[in-house]
């Protein structure tokens, strides 16, 4: 069997932090246009400033679940199969399912004000938090020990039944009844966008921003579950270790 | 989703320290290959077996829900008006959620010792039904909007008591204030 | 604004700005876990020749901890 890489990925690469600094300042803008520069929406009013940072967050989610099926596919596929697209499979549903779970609560943090519930059980909501689940349990199963190749098979095909969640997901809005309202960027019916002026480029600018986010964070996630593969060729003693610390983290 | 069950008898992995027979809880003896790999499963290692297997219960029962929830209420969020008119007697007094669109000029808001009451009429495809809602009406609620309504037809009439308003809303945006940019094409608030 | 849109706003940021700083956290200890293993690891295989180099390796990641934690970690 292959050993992972006995070098430690570089420190801290330009690139990477590059990549870090444009997201931030991508961000911050995105938060100082969203708050202070658009300007209220005539039926929503202020809440209509939801929109910069919850429509992003699914996107994103979705994004982040491509990108670990793709690698689940290539881990899969015997001419491809690498340990780093087992590693780029995890880290990118990890970073995915902080973004799932922050579409569900700033989704929720929407809909109480503007809807005036909480949480209702409408397709897009009901698929959206049954995706959470499903990659909640791809992670868990993750954590399931093994050789690492049959745990790394074992998690590529269940990152592929997980991902049919995504396009039921995308579609329930058309397939479904929904109180939701369909996508406004890239709507599965129309693929026109409804949004007007500066609220448009605002939410331009916070779909990049946000994907720059998820690249950041899902790099990082990839080099730490590196490391973490290192030492666990490093030894027993060391692995014990990290996993006490993990369960701590984590 | 479980994958807890299935595991190869083959476990020459060096780097893994929780690799263990399925279910031994004990302390495991040396399995093959490598001698490196005698391992006693230590308390620790037995506590987060026994946490994956929870998380596992626990994923699996709320994916299950959440299918049910999927076929129940999902799949039929709500019945509009008309339809629901149409079915009145198959739906009894069964609480559902009704959609329509308030009928501007008929929403009146009643506060008295018993709390606020809002009564209108929804309309769908020609189709009235008149709502009295126990509790105010959300922040965005007014006529000429789509709503759903929750709750059931009273008595044998066609009037409809519901205790949750939902203001349905599209997915455009419109400045407040429209100096600069206007509303073409037809879109809706 | 009322709360909803301020609530939204950090909950969002707070939530990848504590996830960025933990994962740069974790693989800052997990690098300098590595960088002593190779000497502090009695059962180390093969891989420990390959270390001797890791221990000046972490401490320069030390020295840059304070920037880390870059995008997340927002306003």
């Amino acid at each position: 069997m292959s050993t992972p890489a006995r070098v430690l990925p570089q420190d801290r690469p330009a690139a990477l932090r590059v990549l870090g600094a444009t997201a931030l300042v991508g961000v911050v803008a995105t938060v100082w246009l969203g708050l202070f520069v658009t300007p209220p929406d005539q039926f929503m009013g202020n809440l209509v400033r939801l929109l910069y940072i919850h429509p992003p967050m699914a996107w994103v989610a979705f994004l982040a679940y491509g990108v670990a099926t793709l690698a689940s596919l290539l881990y899969l596929w015997p001419r491809t199969r690498a340990e780093h697209f087992d590693r780029l499979a995890g880290a990118s549903a990890e970073v995915g399912v902080v973004f799932t779970g922050l579409t569900l609560v700033s989704g929720s943090i929407w809909g109480r004000p503007t809807w005036g519930a909480w949480w209702v059980w409408d397709p897009l909501l009901t698929t959206t938090a049954l995706l959470f689940v499903l990659y909640l349990g791809y992670l868990a199963l993750r954590r399931v020990p093994g050789e690492f190749h049959v745990r790394a098979r074992r998690s590529a095909m269940a990152a592929l039944i997980a991902f049919v969640d995504v396009p039921i997901v995308y579609f329930s809005v058309e397939w479904w009844r929904s109180l939701h309202q369909a996508p406004t960027v890239l709507n599965p019916t129309t693929h026109k966008t409804y949004v007007h002026g500066s609220m448009f480029w605002t939410l331009l600018l916070g779909f990049v921003s946000f994907t720059l986010v998820y690249i950041w964070l899902m790099a990082h996630r990839y080099r730490l579950a590196r490391l973490q593969d290192l030492e666990d060729v490093e030894g027993l003693e060391v692995a014990l270790e990290e996993r006490r610390a993990e369960g701590d983290a984590g | 989703m479980t994958g807890v069950g299935t595991r190869t008898g083959d476990t020459f992995s060096p780097h893994d320290p929780l690799d263990d027979e399925p279910g031994s809880g004990e302390a495991g003896t040396a399995p093959s290959a490598p001698g490196r790999r005698s391992i006693t499963l230590s308390p620790e290692q037995r506590r987060q077996r026994r946490r994956l297997e929870v998380v596992g219960v626990v994923i699996v029962v709320a994916i299950g829900f959440l299918v049910f929830k999927g076929l129940t209420s999902a799949i039929v969020f709500f019945k509009t008006a008309n339809e629901a008119v149409a079915q009145r007697a198959t739906l009894g007094n069964s609480t559902f959620q009704l959609e329509g669109m308030v009928m501007p000029g008929t929403v009146r808001t009643i506060r008295d010792s018993a709390g606020t009451t809002v009564a209108f009429v929804v309309e769908s495809s020609g189709v009235k039904v008149a709502v009295t809602n126990t509790g105010s009406a959300p922040q965005l609620f007014q006529p000429g909007i789509p709503v759903i309504v929750v709750g059931h037809f009273v008595g044998t009439t066609d009037r409809f008591a519901s205790d949750q308003i939902l203001v349905k809303h599209s997915n455009s945006y419109i400045a407040a204030h429209p100096n600069r940019v206007r509303a073409q094409n037809g879109t809706t608030r | 604004m009322n709360g909803y849109v301020e609530a939204g706003y950090v909950v969002v940021l707070g939530t990848l700005g504590t996830y960025g700083v933990a994962l740069a956290a974790r693989e800052r200890v997990a690098r300098r876990r590595l960088g002593t293993a190779s000497s502090a690891a009695p059962t180390g295989t093969s891989a420990k020749a390959d270390f001797p180099a890791q221990a000046g390796e972490a401490s320069a990641v030390e020295h840059r901890a304070v920037e880390e934690t870059e995008p997340g970690s927002g306003p």
